[in-house]
């Protein structure tokens, strides 16, 4: 038997195991066939080494080594107490909510999404993350990155609009915001100062998924174990997200705005927003999915991209009804939560420390209607008193 | 991981990533940048310990530069030639070289990206010196199939090449 391309490649590197080697050694000193097999081989090894090697400059430059290291310190203390070079990251955290996965996170972040794209100035149009990641991982999509660059690039060749979003328009009373809107939108007694009121629009959109480009960003976060389901390539998903509101109490500068990053050039936005508090009303988005596309195995890889087993994820996943749960993904370090009783049913308040000051999110739900009060500072008591006040 | 764990890794690491981004990216600012982003996601990702962290780094990062690779301008192999010997004029003490080691470059650059991404990764990783067993784990296979994948990545790179090579009029070498 003649020896394979693949034992003569590593016979080459000096690769072969020892036992192996003498074995080797003996078939092709009486074998010419492998020997004239193993000089193509090296020729063509030489060849590439040889092109490589002399295309591409071998060292790296003078003092990257520390260059590198000092960025990196810079990021890592500028992270520990909160912020991250360049863009904020924990804006994606607050604005992620993943109704499970991939499409789930289109969904459900939508509420959350009209409320930081306004309060955090993050999200544009067709900005959509369609990928099952955690928070942790999701971070990563944050930020000048050129990843992110490729997420945005991936995201928006696939995303048609169906309802593009309007620009948001102030309007004078709950009442005329409710007209726009098609709901009865409710302010708080609480508070007796008017607030600034705005509509936002909503959206609609479709989006196909490339599985491929989708499996490609998902190793790139995950190293490669995780394996999306075949049914998901080409899936054509459909995110209808209606008009609601935001009220903006206090001083929240620019909130009408469809780009609110743009009002006050400097400071955070934890500076910028430290005496506003937002109430945001929404019904609850749709998301329309293809029938073979089972998104509790969807959940199930998002939940190990969190950093459960795959049998926990398994297990768990399967107490969820993803159709109908909204899923808030928090970051596991950093923030913390708690159930409370408000509006006459159960909602979470979220809180999270930034920079400048803690951040929270009160949010509930209630007659199909998504809730969510959220600010700077220690108004989270204020933020549930605000709730139980909604008529 | 804990900052000063974090930082033996760096020391430990930074050199190798750095020269298997190069050897993709073919420039050494580039490597740094698409280095030191491999590293900030290895702080903030959980659960990758120190006995993983290279091969995790090392994946990490030459994917990362493929992907760079993949995202810059297409040329054909006529535009990549004809674009470097018009820089010829413009180049320093060594014009002829200089112009030579361009086109050589976008040649392999182009070659490259022509490669599914484990191959690329492959030919870099052994292009910057690491064993069978540390491919086998950067690229998460076993070590005995390094040997297949080496000889299956040479094999179209060669093929490639010497196709952009042909269609930029040039001999083939010998």
């Amino acid at each position: 038997m003649h020896l394979n391309d693949a034992q003569l490649r590593a016979q080459l590197d000096g690769e072969m195991a020892p036992a192996d080697a003498a074995e080797f050694d003996q078939h092709l000193s009486t074998c010419p066939a492998c020997q004239a097999r193993l000089v193509e081989i090296r020729q063509r090894a030489d060849f590439v080494a040889d092109h490589m090697a002399r295309a591409v400059p071998e060292e790296e430059n003078a003092g990257a080594k520390d260059r590198v290291w000092h960025d990196l310190s810079a990021r890592i203390s500028n992270r520990s107490v909160g912020r991250a070079g360049g863009r904020p990251r924990w804006k994606v955290s607050w604005a992620l909510a993943g109704l499970g996965a991939l499409l789930l996170i289109s969904l459900t972040f939508a509420p959350v999404r009209v409320w930081a794209g306004q309060f955090l100035g993050l999200f544009r149009v067709n900005q959509i993350t369609v990928l099952p990641v955690d928070v942790t991982q999701l971070s990563q999509l944050s930020g000048d990155t050129p990843f992110t660059e490729q997420v945005a690039k991936i995201i928006s060749s696939e995303v048609k609009m169906v309802r593009p979003p309007q620009d948001p328009q102030l309007v004078d009373s709950a009442a005329q915001a409710s007209a726009a809107v098609g709901f009865d939108v409710r302010l708080p007694s609480s508070r007796s100062d008017a607030p600034k009121l705005v509509v936002q629009s909503g959206e609609a959109f479709n989006l196909t998924i490339d599985r491929g480009q989708a499996q490609a960003l998902l190793d790139e976060l995950d190293g490669g174990r995780l394996t999306l389901p075949q049914a998901m390539d080409g899936a054509l998903i459909s995110v209808d997200i209606p008009a609601g509101i935001t009220a903006g109490y206090g001083d929240c500068p620019g909130i009408e705005l469809s780009d609110p990053s743009q009002v006050g050039e400097s400071g955070s936005p934890g500076r910028r927003y430290i005496n506003c508090v937002m109430l945001v009303e929404v019904p609850s988005p749709t998301v329309t999915t293809p029938p073979n596309l089972d998104v509790s195995e969807l959940a199930a890889i998002g939940l190990q991209l969190s950093g459960m087993s795959p049998a926990e994820a398994e297990a768990y996943s399967q107490t969820v009804d993803w159709t109908s749960t909204l899923v808030i993904p928090i970051p596991r370090n950093g923030a913390s939560y708690r159930k409370v009783d408000v509006d006459g049913g159960t909602g979470y308040l979220i809180e999270r420390p930034l920079d400048d000051a803690p951040q929270y999110v009160l949010v509930w739900t209630k007659g199909g209607i998504l809730y969510a009060i959220g600010g700077l500072g220690d108004g989270a008591q204020a933020a549930i008193d605000m709730a139980n006040s909604l008529p | 991981m804990q900052p000063d764990q974090f930082e033996e890794v760096f020391q430990r690491h930074f050199s190798g990533v750095h020269r298997a981004v190069a050897r993709l990216v073919g420039d050494a600012a580039e490597a740094e940048d698409l280095t030191l982003e491999a590293f900030w996601r290895l702080w903030r990702t959980p659960g990758v310990d120190d006995g993983s962290c290279g091969p995790w780094l090392y994946r990490v990062a030459t994917r990362l530069g493929y992907n760079a690779l993949r995202a810059r301008t297409r040329r054909s192999g006529y535009e990549q030639a004809a674009g470097a010997e018009q820089e010829m004029n413009d180049a320093g003490e060594d014009p002829a070289n200089e112009a030579e080691r361009k086109i050589l470059l976008e040649r392999v650059q182009a070659t490259l990206r022509r490669l599914s991404v484990r191959h690329a990764q492959i030919l870099s990783l052994r292009m910057s010196g690491m064993s069978y067993r540390e491919i086998a784990a950067a690229i998460d296979v076993k070590a005995s199939s390094i040997g297949a994948l080496l000889a299956r990545a040479e094999s179209q790179f060669e093929e490639v090449y010497l196709e952009f090579e042909s269609a930029a009029g040039e001999s083939v070498d010998p």
